[in-house]
């Protein structure tokens, strides 16, 4: 008992990582239709540019926010130089996702020409272990998972009391009606870019400190939350959340009681399932083509 | 136009028996090439195999697969191991394809049920998934230290083939899979996945079944991917765990991209360019992922469409849109002639009793009854939101009523037929927008739907069967000669909506529901389609008009059924329903008296 409170502790704290880029994911398609597959890039790219601040002097609490308001400011730069031109229709969908493939191969391999590909320790938040429940859990990981809920609790505030959030919410259900009431579109997909990047850097600064920095960080995580995303459904903003938390955990639980050899088969096992049974995910709202 | 269609898929695959034919010489027996170049060759065979499945599913059918490397894989290692028991190359390449296809039809049916982006993350698991079996599965693939290749017995060549007969192997094999897919994707097959690609509700309003269409696709396409990985495996003689990684899944993306979607030479570009870039920057291994990333961003922002097909378009740029208006048909005989040339069932009365639909805690429809007896035009009216839609998609099984006490054409009934099963009931749709099939010609579109309906029609003993000559005569008949060869987002609306008439009527509608015939259309245009449907009705053709243009459904409809709230409000005459005061409540918020009048 005391070993599967610990798996799930622990679970709930790499699943607050999937849950932020999930959460990232969702408010980034819901404002532009865009599946950024280069999201956990942008953040790592982040995760490298705080490191360079701190080996050259920065306190970790400067370098941090910093290098979290510089992923976001990428996450706008993408969406006005690269997703924009792209224009809307059906087919831009796709068009769009291979974009932000292409996308992140290209800041991969800028990350490896820059940093080299050996992995770099990174400084986590709070250094030491606590125990809970007789197994040690770092200090960082509570610090993250902590900052996560933080993170999430205002997004969840913002998008649910602040004008702009709700506005652009409508603008998600919408974006025609939108624009006919004078919401300014390009104003709100530039901040859903900047919210959604911004929170995959605290993802990929939480991540590094775990392991280490290395350009290839964000892969496995990613597709976590991706698989995450549609668990809770493509777009629900707490969809996406439960689900990213649900693959932490699940990852965690399969790996020691399955097989930690087929910790992916087994998580994308669970995922396609659950497709199966309900095709929306749990919370999204099937989007339903015009008839 | 049968004849030349497959007269152009015979050309074409002249042309790609004669591109193999060359290379071959050209590294074989005239050994104009050293070693290198000829292994250059057989890698870009063998990654154009499965840059060719990939981007034929992104071209025809709209899904991007991200993971392709786990049919690869499947070939790959099929090829090791039945190979290494003793069976033969011949044997190999029908098992590998057999076990692939097997596996991506199971796998596309499951994601064709959904929509075409969850197919990104089912491709995407199937890699990942694949990929750690590979590294894990020791006895078939050797884990994660690799496997050699042994030599495969071939029947045809008489001897074990190895690395030496590598180029050999993989342009065959390139030829035969671009035979395969060019002819299917050419053919009606193809056609009908550009028909869902462009538009999965029409599609199934004509008959189509996307989820099926898709599945199929996948699933050809996942068995030529096999063949790839049996090229690869016969041309690099030891397979690697990361040669199935999911980046090099996306390098397969990047390659389809770069060439173009659904292009033959496009994935011959894509794949010289995926396997040349490293050859050329070899020892930066930081230099390919960048060019690949660079230019693909760099491709979908400049040339959309891919390499070769935007130079093909370059070379054979349009002459300037014509402008085209639409035909007066002025041939009620012809038409009459066509209906009962073309139409299996015409003469089916429509009848609608007691649907109830709620969404939700709406109700949008409140025991609606209504009837079309045969080959009359009746009138649906009302405001908006008052269920006239809902009507519709209950008629073409988008919706399904929480009870209903029947929904007939004739003695089909409707509620038990799938929304593609009811155009083979007779029953057709047109829809708001015309929703044509945007890749297909006019002709194109007409021919592929008809051939949905020729088992009908061969069945009701129907003068015309073949669809080539069904379109003709439907071309001819609605006066769409001059745009027969023209993509529907070149024509003005008003033929579209007319060209949507037509292909209900390809797919063998008798009784046709018309979903906002006349709205955006200026008054010309409507004043020819009004002709139409009244010869169509004069024909014996079953109407439903569906429509805000009161004054259209007043002079078409002889009968007129006017919903509000989703409960039908009145039911007459276009001169009752004119007068009736509950109507006039309806559409103008108050009952409009000479008191109003003297006020306002």
């Amino acid at each position: 008992m005391g070993e599967l409170l610990s798996l799930i502790t622990s679970g709930i704290a790499s699943g607050s990582a999937f849950a932020l880029l999930a959460l990232g994911v969702v408010i980034i398609f819901r404002s532009t239709d865009t599946v950024n597959f280069a999201i956990g890039d942008t953040g790592s790219l982040a995760a490298y540019c705080a490191l360079t601040a701190i080996a050259a002097g920065l306190p970790l609490l400067v370098a941090f926010p910093l290098a979290i308001v510089f992923a976001g400011l990428c996450g706008v730069a993408t969406e006005r130089l690269l997703i924009r031109p792209l224009g809307h229709g059906k087919q831009v969908l796709f068009v769009a996702l291979v974009i932000t493939i292409g996308f992140g191969l290209v800041l991969q391999a800028a990350m490896g020409a820059i940093w080299g590909h050996s992995p770099k320790p990174f400084p986590p938040l709070i250094a030491g272990w606590v125990s809970i429940a007789g197994v040690p859990v770092s200090l960082n990981k509570i610090a993250a998972t902590l900052i996560a809920l933080l993170a999430m609790a205002i997004v969840a505030w913002f998008f649910g009391y602040r004008p702009l959030g709700v506005a652009m919410r409508a603008s998600a259900e919408d974006p025609f009606a939108a624009k006919l009431v004078g919401l300014d579109t390009r104003l709100i997909a530039a901040l859903a870019w900047f919210l959604g990047c911004g929170l995959a850097a605290i993802a990929m600064l939480f991540l590094a400190a775990e392991s280490a920095l290395q350009p290839h960080l964000a892969h496995s995580p990613l597709f976590r939350a991706f698989a995450g995303v549609f668990l809770g459904g493509m777009t629900s903003m707490p969809g996406a959340v439960v689900g990213g938390f649900a693959i932490g955990v699940l990852d965690n639980i399969a790996g020691r009681y399955v097989s930690a050899n087929f910790r992916d088969t087994i998580v994308f096992a669970v995922i396609v399932t659950v497709l199966f049974a309900k095709p929306a995910g749990f919370l999204g709202v099937m989007r339903k083509e015009r008839v | 136009m049968i004849a030349s269609g497959f007269a152009r898929r015979l050309v074409r695959a002249a042309a790609i028996t004669s591109a193999a034919a060359i290379i071959l010489l050209v590294t074989g027996p005239l050994r104009l090439t050293g070693d290198y170049v000829a292994f250059l060759v057989a890698a870009i065979a063998y990654f154009s195999i499965v840059t060719l499945s990939v981007s034929m599913l992104a071209g025809f059918c709209g899904i991007w697969p991200i993971g392709h490397t786990a049919f690869t894989a499947i070939g790959a290692y099929l090829a090791v191991n039945l190979g290494g028991a003793g069976w033969p190359i011949e044997a190999v390449i029908p098992a590998a394809m057999i076990a692939a296809a097997i596996v991506g039809y199971v796998l596309g049916l499951s994601a064709g049920r959904f929509s075409v982006l969850y197919f990104g993350l089912l491709t995407l698991a199937i890699s990942l998934a694949a990929f750690e079996i590979i590294g894990r599965w020791e006895r078939f693939t050797g884990g994660e230290n690799g496997i050699p290749v042994p030599p495969v017995k071939s029947l045809l060549a008489g001897r074990p083939i190895g690395i030496q007969d590598a180029t050999v192997v993989c342009v065959l094999l390139a030829a035969l899979v671009f035979l395969l897919i060019d002819w299917i994707c050419q053919g009606p097959v193809g056609r009908r996945w550009l028909a869902v690609k462009s538009q999965r509700i029409a599609a199934m309003a004509v008959g189509f079944v996307p989820s099926r269409e898709n599945a199929l696709a996948f699933s050809f396409s996942a068995a030529m991917a096999s063949l790839s990985g049996v090229g690869l495996a016969i041309a690099i003689g030891y397979l690697d765990p990361e040669g199935f990684s999911l980046n090099v899944g996306v390098t397969m993306l990047v390659s389809t991209v770069v060439g173009g979607a659904g292009s033959l030479v496009g994935a011959l570009i894509g794949s010289a360019f995926i396997i040349g870039v490293p050859e050329i920057a070899r020892g930066a291994s930081d230099v390919a992922p960048f060019v690949f990333g660079a230019t693909t961003v760099l491709t979908l922002l400049f040339l959309r469409k891919g390499v070769a097909p935007s130079l093909i378009d370059a070379f054979m740029r349009k002459r300037g849109a014509r402008r085209i208006a639409m035909r007066p048909t002025d041939n009620r005989d012809g038409l009459a002639a066509l209906v009962a040339d073309v139409l299996p069932a015409s003469g089916r009365a429509l009848v609608v009793e007691g649907v109830e639909v709620s969404f939700g805690g709406v109700k949008a429809l409140q025991g609606v009854s209504l009837s079309v007896p045969a080959g009359r035009a009746v009138g649906l009216m009302g405001p908006n939101g008052s269920g006239k839609t809902t009507m519709l998609n209950v008629l073409s099984g988008f919706v399904i009523p929480k009870s209903a006490k029947a929904v007939k054409l004739g003695d089909a009934d409707l509620l038990s037929l799938s929304p593609s099963g009811r155009i083979g009931a007779g029953f057709g749709r047109t829809f708001q927008h015309a929703e044509l099939f945007g890749e297909l010609t006019i002709r194109d579109m007409l021919a592929i739907v008809a051939r949905q309906g020729e088992a009908a029609r061969r069945a009701a003993g129907k003068a015309l069967t073949e669809p080539a000559v069904v379109a003709e005569r439907l071309i001819a008949g609605l006066g769409l000669d001059d745009v027969a060869e023209s993509f529907p987002g070149e024509l003005p609306f008003g033929i579209q909506k007319v060209a949507d008439i037509a292909r209900a009527l390809a797919g063998g509608a008798g009784a046709i529901a018309l979903d906002e015939p006349f709205s955006g259309l200026d008054s010309e245009e409507a004043a020819k389609l009004r002709a139409i449907l009244r010869e169509l009705r004069a024909a014996g053709v079953t109407i439903l008009i569906i429509d805000h243009a009161v004054d259209e459904i007043f002079d078409l409809a002889e009968d007129i059924y006017v919903l509000d709230f989703g409960c039908v409000i009145a039911h007459g005459t276009p001169a009752e329903i004119r007068n009736d005061p509950k109507v006039r409540e309806a559409y103008f918020g108050a009952p409009e008296t000479a008191e109003d009048a003297v006020h306002a």
